[in-house]
């Protein structure tokens, strides 16, 4: 029951739910980069989230399978073929033992997501089978995939049906290469700051699971030299003094120093797994109270499909 | 218990700013007494809390949060058991030693001294899995970071800038002159509890003879 990488470039990594109520003790969230592909294609093969995926970045991916298989692709869509047979991406997809996988570059999107039933098994740390890669946890040895890796198959929790399951059309995401995601202000912007709100910025090639460096018209900040380090958490949009944004994805430090000029809400952090390098990224300024609004619709149109899931 | 402030941290966050710096352990005790957030960190100045508005609005995060607050005045917080570390200070675990006590003018000895007779909390930790923040260090010691950092500074090391102590629970990159390393097992990833010194600990340190 395995899974051979024949190609993994430029990063691939295991990814499922994020570490929580572990950032006290300066322990990250992981966990993938885009939460609700990892969980649409979990929910084709019958994984709960806590399976891991493969979390793909940018592709090319080759691999091939050492068993029959159930599996499914989600996230930013690319030419995808099992041996020399096009397949789709958000349904299920059986895999006879022998046969390959290939997965291009995706046209939009950054992050392609493998699924299959049974999960792939990883080390598990603090309760996460999702990798860290700046200190090796998790995952397979805490690192990123690599030719010759054999990853091993969990058992598949119940029988899949017959006829393939497909991801409900509501639910198939599109990406393009622009992104609007409703923010809200953070702790350091300046209270009439308007300006950052009609600015599109653009995203650089500094890009990683750790953030995502934005380059454009930021407001001066004048705000007092050394900051006390506070708690911090994905999503927030620092402005170091070099002028650049920096947006925090899943593997971010659990405190920082910088000014937080804001905060990308919960309803839309899913999609700053997607932004790659030459994206241009716009804020839509929202309250608290709107937000919580926000996410309760987005939350309920996933509910139906998949009830275990929260974003 | 009063705050200074308290701010929106964005959309699913508040950060409380203590009146009194000194309570921050407290109120973080007192906020997880309650498993109804999503993180409490600690920060120099701040305690930040997480909540999930699909579970609960932000008015009603914040007077969950008040009502923390007043649990702080009723209920004495026990906070983390003292813990005792042992600390080498041979050559390799400490190549930054001496260098640090010249800069002060003291002997080896002496320097260590002033450090380990100082009442050490950990005060927060943060930048990678497990660093933890010493605070109380004798702030006549003047120390800072060093111009070219390690690639490598190993599990353990005992970092030293003026006012702090820093505590490397892994292996990785560091920028604090070292003056030692503990014994002691910091980090154990097969733990459900992976990292020793929690927020709020008071640490004693000792060199053996």
């Amino acid at each position: 029951m395995s899974l051979e990488i024949i190609q993994a470039s430029p990063q691939s990594t295991l990814q499922a739910t994020p570490r929580t109520g572990m950032r006290h003790v300066g322990i990250p969230a992981s966990g993938a980069a885009d939460p609700v592909s990892h969980a649409l294609g979990a929910r084709l093969v019958g994984n709960d989230i806590s399976c891991a995926s493969i979390e793909i970045t940018y592709g090319p991916f080759e691999a091939v399978f050492h068993c029959d298989a159930h599996i499914s692709l989600a996230g930013a869509v690319s030419e995808a073929h099992i041996t020399d047979k096009p397949v789709a991406f958000h349904e299920t997809l059986k895999v006879r033992s022998g046969e390959t996988l290939k997965l291009g570059h995706p046209a939009t999107g950054l992050r392609t997501y493998v699924s299959v039933a049974g999960g792939f098994k990883g080390e598990v740390f603090a309760s996460s089978t999702s990798t860290y890669l700046p200190a090796h946890l998790g995952g397979f040895d805490g690192r990123a995939l690599k030719q010759g890796d054999m990853l091993a198959i969990g058992e598949a929790s119940f029988p899949l049906p017959d006829e393939p399951l497909r991801t409900p059309s509501e639910l198939q995401l599109p990406y393009t290469n622009a992104f609007a995601l409703r923010a809200t202000p953070g702790p350091d912007l300046p209270e009439h700051e308007a300006e950052i709100w009609a600015r599109s910025f653009s995203a650089t090639r500094r890009a990683s699971r750790i953030g995502i460096e934005l380059d454009g018209d930021f407001p001066a900040i004048e705000v007092k030299p050394n900051l006390p380090s506070a708690g911090i958490l994905p999503g927030a949009l620092q402005l170091p003094p070099q002028g650049r944004g920096f947006l925090l994805l899943p593997d971010c430090q659990t405190t920082g120093g910088y000014p937080h000029i804001l905060q990308v809400n919960r309803s839309d952090r899913h999609l700053m797994g997607q932004i790659r390098p030459g994206d241009s990224v716009m804020f839509l300024k929202r309250t608290p109270d709107e937000a919580a609004a926000d996410l309760k619709e987005k939350q309920e149109l996933l509910l139906p499909w998949m009830p275990d899931f929260r974003l | 218990m009063t705050l200074q402030k308290i701010i929106a941290c964005g959309d699913d966050a508040y950060r409380l700013i203590p009146s009194d710096n000194h309570q921050r352990h407290a109120i973080a005790e007192a906020l997880r007494s309650k498993d109804i957030w999503g993180e409490v960190v600690v920060g120099r100045e701040s305690v930040t809390v997480q909540y999930d508005p699909y579970e609960m609005s932000p008015e009603v995060a914040r007077k969950h949060i008040f009502s923390a607050l007043e649990q702080v005045d009723l209920v004495p917080q026990e906070g983390p058991k003292p813990i005792t570390l042992r600390i080498r200070i041979d050559e390799k675990s400490a190549p930054d030693l001496l260098t640090c006590a010249e800069a002060n003018g003291l002997s080896i000895n002496d320097f260590l001294d002033r450090i380990t007779s100082s009442d050490l909390v950990v005060d927060m930790l943060g930048f990678a899995p497990g660093f933890a923040y010493v605070s109380g260090v004798d702030d006549t010691l003047v120390g800072q970071r060093l111009e070219h950092p390690r690639q490598l500074t190993h599990a353990g090391s005992v970092g030293f800038i003026q006012g702090f102590l820093g505590i490397y629970a892994l292996d990785g990159p560091g920028g604090w002159p070292i003056i030692g390393q503990v014994s002691e097992r910091l980090f154990d990833k097969t733990s459900g509890n992976p990292v020793l010194l929690a927020p709020g600990t008071r640490i004693k340190l000792e060199v053996p003879q």
